[in-house]
């Protein structure tokens, strides 16, 4: 899992943690693995320790991790309906960005169909 | 009780260097003032080698918690209690007394082949001794080392000469038939009671001052 | 998560100077990096804490004990590093801690001599031999010897090169790890705290200006610069400092996302502890 954080696209818990949700949708963070120790971590990527402990709290509240006291927090894909809901939100937010640009470009909802069916196939056939 | 012991540990360590003085002073003393004929030359070597050797270590403990002040500050950061800091001082002073005591029955056995002490004189020179604690220490903790010298120093030259000239002076006139009757335990225990008074109070003024200082 | 020291409305009057009111908590398990100029006040709410000055009124509590009620189990449990010289110069380390290591019911000899060996230090040395570096370790030793859950250190790395420096840091790093275990300490050499603390208390004349966690604190400021023509009444006062040349304008500010509307060809970057330190603290507008 990378973390890489920059000074400028907003505040640094938000960035760590979509970063983390992210390596766990992708499959990079498998279910029941270790999360690294929160003072470990907080000084490799030089953040806070409060920081990601916040991080492991809003993980933990949004149903991506459990904490055990005096072992760590691990990921825990434990509601699967939860996950495919994020999973669904996600390519919804980027499908709305796509609709809403197309609206303002004036492409119709035929053509932005077609252009999607092309692009589909053109990924499987990568 | 380590804890303790350690406090006094301190107090040695820090006047370690000018030990070999103080001895080399009640030695002097000794010498000078055993060689001599008077009769109660006995309280009189004693009490004075007490007294400078007091002097002598008490002020440099004094002197050196000015100086490293900072360290007195880390030793109160520890769990010591100041109560305690204070305590072990006055306990360490006392523990002169017994070397003092220790070095003057040997120069007593070297010189005059015998020891011409009675439990009154042994008692008598810790009372004048701690008289003089007594004031100095609170003195010393409230003003600091330096300050207190010049009092301090003033008091013990009043107090030694004072002390030798009333001996010399007056030891011809005073009916020593009256000390003569009274036994040497009764004096020496009524000394003692009174060193103890003074000790106990002194020491508590001692740790309500000290309780307030500041680093 | 308990909190390490809790200190309330900790007031001391000294002649020309005074703490107001200062109140601030040490989270556990983090670094609070205690930041301010010199003579801000600093040492005088560390040595308030630590009962070696008297103060003037306050409630000061480590983990949740009072002070005043619990003052020998309290200290038992705190690693204290003063500044320099806090030693009897005449004597050896050896013997410095023979008089040190008796107060504390968990001492550890064997930690002990762990960490002298780990700084490269001879307990035989006379105090008075060593450099300012290697007398800071060697406090550093003995305060991380009696297995203590918090450091408390006051300045420990003033008149220290960059190496050193680095080193110490580790060390604290290292211990703040384990689990219980806190650190506060002050400095005036914030760039020392830009990698380590998770939290900063800024103090300034006797009363605490901010206390923050250090990520949250970068994210509010920033370093805004731009174009002259662009600044308006309404944006200046957005700005914490601001200095304004001919050639376009360079400031601080608390509100950088609304400026950003403000001033749309400004461009923001990160700013440091000490820029956001000095616009508290000094730089005025």
């Amino acid at each position: 899992m990378n973390i890489i954080i920059s000074n400028s696209s907003g505040p640094l818990y938000q960035q760590i943690k979509e970063q983390i949700k992210d390596a766990i949708l992708k499959g990079e963070l498998t279910d029941g693995e270790l999360l690294p120790s929160v003072r470990g971590f907080a000084n490799d990527i030089g953040v806070s320790v409060l920081t990601i402990r916040r991080v492991y709290d809003d993980l933990e509240q949004e149903g991506f991790a459990v904490s055990q006291a005096g072992r760590g927090t691990f990921v825990s894909m434990g509601n699967p309906e939860l996950l495919l809901e994020t999973k669904r939100r996600m390519v919804e937010e980027d499908m709305q960005k796509a609709i809403h640009n197309a609206k303002l470009f004036g492409i119709a909802k035929e053509e932005l169909e077609a252009m999607m069916n092309i692009l589909y196939e053109e990924e499987d056939n990568e | 009780m380590k804890m303790y012991l350690s406090l006094l540990r301190k107090d040695l360590l820090i006047v370690k260097k000018y030990i070999l003085l103080t001895f080399a002073l009640v030695i002097f003393y000794c010498i000078i003032f055993l060689s001599s004929d008077s009769v109660r030359a006995g309280v009189a070597p004693l009490a004075m080698s007490y007294l400078w050797a007091i002097y002598l270590l008490m002020q440099t403990l004094a002197s050196s918690d000015a100086k490293y002040s900072k360290a007195e500050a880390v030793i109160c950061a520890t769990p010591y209690l100041r109560t305690a800091i204070v305590a072990m001082r006055y306990l360490f002073s006392l523990s002169i007394y017994f070397v003092v005591l220790i070095v003057y029955i040997l120069m007593s056995l070297i010189i005059n082949g015998a020891v011409l002490l009675t439990f009154a004189d042994a008692m008598f020179a810790l009372l004048v001794g701690n008289i003089m604690l007594g004031i100095t220490q609170p003195l010393t903790y409230k003003f600091g080392g330096e300050k207190a010298r010049y009092i301090i120093v003033t008091l013990i030259l009043l107090a030694t000469i004072g002390f030798q000239s009333a001996f010399f002076i007056i030891s011809d006139e005073i009916d020593y038939s009256l000390f003569a009757n009274l036994p040497s335990v009764l004096i020496g225990g009524i000394s003692l009671i009174l060193t103890a008074i003074i000790v106990t109070i002194s020491a508590l003024i001692s740790v309500s001052i000290y309780k307030k200082k500041e680093f | 998560m308990n909190n390490a020291i809790e200190v309330v409305g900790l007031n001391k009057t000294y002649a020309n100077f005074g703490l107001e009111n200062v109140s601030f908590i040490v989270p556990e398990n983090c670094i609070t990096g205690f930041i301010g100029a010199n003579g801000a006040g600093k040492s005088t709410t560390i040595k308030s804490i630590l009962r070696l000055v008297n103060i003037g009124g306050g409630s000061i509590k480590f983990w949740g004990m009072d002070m005043e009620k619990h003052e020998r189990e309290i200290k038992d449990r705190i690693g204290v590093v003063l500044d320099d010289g806090a030693f009897y110069e005449h004597l050896t380390m050896a013997q410095m801690k023979s008089i040190i290591a008796p107060a504390y019911s968990n001492w550890s000899d064997a930690e002990f001599s762990t960490n002298m060996e780990r700084f490269a230090l001879d307990p035989k040395q006379k105090i008075s031999t060593l450099s300012k570096g290697m007398k800071a370790k060697f406090a550093l030793a003995l305060a991380l010897s009696h297995n203590a859950d918090l450091l408390i250190m006051d300045e420990p790395t003033s008149g220290l090169d960059p190496v050193v420096r680095r080193e110490l840091m580790n060390i604290i790093i290292d211990f703040v790890r384990n689990d219980g275990k806190s650190v506060l300490f002050s400095t005036h050499i914030v760039s020392d705290l830009e990698r380590v603390a998770d939290m900063l208390l800024l103090i300034d004349k006797g009363k605490i200006v901010f206390e923050e966690d250090k990520d949250a604190l970068l994210d509010k400021h920033k370093i805004v610069k731009g174009r002259n023509d662009e600044l308006t009444e309404e944006s200046r006062k957005l700005f914490l400092t601001l200095n304004e040349t001919a050639f376009g304008f360079e400031g601080l500010s608390a509100n950088a996302e609304q400026l950003k509307k403000m001033l749309p060809s400004s461009i923001t970057e990160r700013a440091s502890i000490e820029d956001i330190m000095l616009a508290y603290i000094g730089g005025k507008k």
